[in-house]
């Protein structure tokens, strides 16, 4: 067990045909993650592909705006396909290459991590299957597009609440089929172990860059960093690298949905310790263990469970979580927009919103935002929302 | 015991039936009726599905049941009665099959005791490793057997360290998917079941995507039970009266009864 835990989250909660496949995918990672050709691999796409570093960059009207703390962002919106998905993304599939397995399938909510595997498969000749709720096809019209553009099948989840959790089943399902010829690209750090330590390593990329940039710039490191947390890929890329530094405050922020008074998607805030899509973590859950129908403007943050490590951190309380409601989103979204001239997505936009919390703090600190991903993908439920 | 009413099966060159239904489903009326229908025609434990909001293992068919029954209001107040009473006219055995989170609500300890108060035997969690010794502990401590799920693609290491546990039977699932599939590679079941013999004695029943007689023919002498589930629940889609519904298996119970 051990190593399949944080703290009391973690494990392995998937049927037994699958076991086997989990096995082989911890061992054959734990062999070639510090292999010096395979890092050399990995290496030569994240610059020459993905475009790495992404930049670190001081957003100063924002700053003499907000009047508070120094704001940074890490631009992980300027990587191909536009988000911080494509790390995890081109990891896995070099793994999937390895494994000889030809065939991979992944989940989308908002349809970036469904983008950035159908893009990395198009480059390694890979044959991909995208599965996406229902509801998420209707709101996410132009990612399916560019997911069938790039020779990717998309397949329509109409089940349960035909959205993110359920393509998750259905991808499980479609694992289970066919495990002896597909690898499964999961795209947060959820999941049966070693899934939230695999997608966790490709994504510290972010993280690890982040010190280097701040130690050069400034010379030191900087005093908080914010990331949204939906499964909390992007937030436990850029904390990871920071946890042995405990003067540097770690805050999730996750979506509140409507109000206080209506269940948002905030699994570490508002839930309480469950078994979902393979680890125990925290989830929003009944009384009697169903999964929860959750909402949040942000596509990419409705999900009823989060990475076990995030609910380790909150537990040990390494890493602060807290919650930012739609509206609350949706002005840093314009804010940030037309004060910075970059449109963050709606993910993002919860971490940006948080700011407004800090302000009192004082103006020597420096303060971080993960900036997730871009905007283009949420003008149109923007523009819904606003008509 | 069920582990000696299979252990039974075992030593008699015999073969059990198991039918499967979703609690609650399509109704608590109807689901009852077919408990104690099922049982007349000579069920040897009945497999109760606990249904959840999220059965990643389950096809189409029986993902509709869990659904349906949780829609109608699925409870647990409810079962319980309709199991009691069950209980207290039949001596076939009773399993509670579902999955983790139902098994761990509000704790393992609530819920394994409320399920021996309300006279179930056995648990089968699809997605409950054996490395999670604890849980399983907690529902054996409760007087619950456990059923061990085994896989075409489980290793042989697994089968050892997974019945350490000491299960009451081992499920072996006859191919790689989920419930209802039809994909059956018979000679790869035979070879896994003998296998599986090779390394434990406990007894096994086998199950996944199962619904004609000449299918039972193939390979019943190789397992000490045999699980209907999808043919069933898919029945219940049609208008046809219970008895009819239930009486579809007779072929499948013939097949083993008789010889």
């Amino acid at each position: 067990m051990d190593n399949s835990y944080f703290g009391k989250y973690g494990g392995t909660f998937i049927p037994e045909t699958l076991s086997f496949a989990l096995e082989e995918l911890e061992n054959l990672y734990r062999q070639i993650k510090d292999n010096s050709s395979f890092k050399e691999d990995l290496k030569n796409i994240y610059a020459d592909y993905v475009g790495r570093p992404s930049p670190l960059y001081f957003a100063e009207t924002l700053t003499n705006n907000l009047g508070g703390p120094k704001v940074w962002f890490k631009r992980e919106d300027l990587n191909h396909t536009g988000a911080h998905k494509i790390n995890n993304t081109v990891g896995q599939a070099l793994l999937a290459k390895k494994l000889g397995k030809k065939r991979i399938i992944a989940e989308t909510g908002a349809g970036q991590h469904g983008v950035a595997t159908a893009t990395i498969c198009a480059k390694l000749n890979l044959d991909c299957v995208i599965y996406m709720g229902e509801t998420d096809i209707e709101r996410q019209e132009l990612n399916v597009f560019k997911i069938k553009t790039l020779g990717a099948e998309v397949i329509p989840v109409s089940s349960g609440t035909a959205t993110l959790k359920d393509a998750l089943n259905e991808s499980i399902r479609d694992w289970v089929t066919n495990v002896d010829s597909t690898h499964y690209i999961i795209g947060s750090v959820t999941g049966p172990h070693p899934y939230p330590t695999i997608v966790r390593d490709f994504n510290s990329i972010a993280g690890v860059e982040l010190k280097n940039q701040f130690i050069k710039k400034i010379k030191k490191l900087p005093d908080m960093i914010i990331a949204c947390v939906g499964g909390g890929s992007n937030a436990m890329g850029v904390f990871y690298p920071f946890i042995e530094n405990k003067e540097v405050r770690l805050v999730g922020v996750e979506a509140g949905g409507k109000n206080n008074k209506e269940i948002g998607s905030a699994s570490i805030t508002d839930g309480s310790i469950g078994v979902l899509h393979g680890a125990k973590t925290k989830i929003l859950q009944s009384s009697t263990g169903e999964i929860k129908e959750t909402t949040s403007i942000s596509a990419g943050l409705d999900y009823p469970g989060v990475g076990p490590e995030h609910a380790y951190l909150a537990d040990i309380k390494r890493a602060e979580y807290v919650k930012i409601y739609d509206k609350e989103a949706l002005e840093a979204f314009y804010k940030v927009s037309r004060l910075e001239g970059i449109i963050p997505a709606l993910e993002t936009a919860h971490s940006l919103a948080y700011l407004e919390k800090i302000k009192d703090l004082g103006k020597t600190l420096n303060v971080v935002v993960n900036m997730s991903g871009r905007g283009d993908k949420d003008l149109y439920s923007v523009m819904n929302n606003d008509s | 015991m069920i582990v000696d009413v299979f252990k039974n099966f075992q030593k008699n060159n015999k073969t059990g039936f198991i039918p499967y239904l979703v609690a609650g489903y399509p109704n608590n009326k109807v689901f009852e009726e077919a408990l104690y229908l099922l049982d007349d025609l000579g069920s040897d434990m009945i497999e109760i599905g606990i249904p959840f909001s999220d059965p990643i293992a389950e096809g189409k068919t029986i993902e509709y049941a869990h659904h349906k029954s949780l829609e109608n209001g699925f409870n647990y107040d409810d079962l319980f009665k309709i199991t009691r009473k069950f209980k207290d006219k039949s001596n076939t055995p009773i399993i509670a099959m579902g999955y983790t989170n139902s098994f761990i609500n509000p704790s393992p300890e609530d819920f394994s005791k409320n399920l021996e108060l309300a006279n179930f035997d056995g648990i089968l969690v699809v997605d409950l490793p054996y490395q999670e010794k604890e849980i399983l502990e907690c529902y054996k401590r409760n007087n619950l057997e456990f059923i061990q799920l085994i896989a075409p693609t489980s290793k042989n290491k697994t089968i050892s360290e997974s019945i350490k546990n000491d299960p009451s039977l081992i499920y072996y699932i006859t191919q790689r998917g989920v419930t209802g599939l039809n994909n059956i590679d018979f000679s790869e079941v035979i070879l896994k079941l003998k296998n599986i013999r090779t390394i434990t004695d406990t007894p096994m029943i086998t199950g996944f995507g199962i619904r004609k007689p000449d299918q039972v023919r193939r390979f019943k002498e190789y397992t000490d039970g045999i699980v209907v589930g999808s043919f069933l629940i898919e029945k219940f889609l049609s208008s046809d009266p219970l008895r009819e519904i239930c009486n579809s298996i007779k072929p499948i119970i013939n097949e083993l009864k008789n010889d």
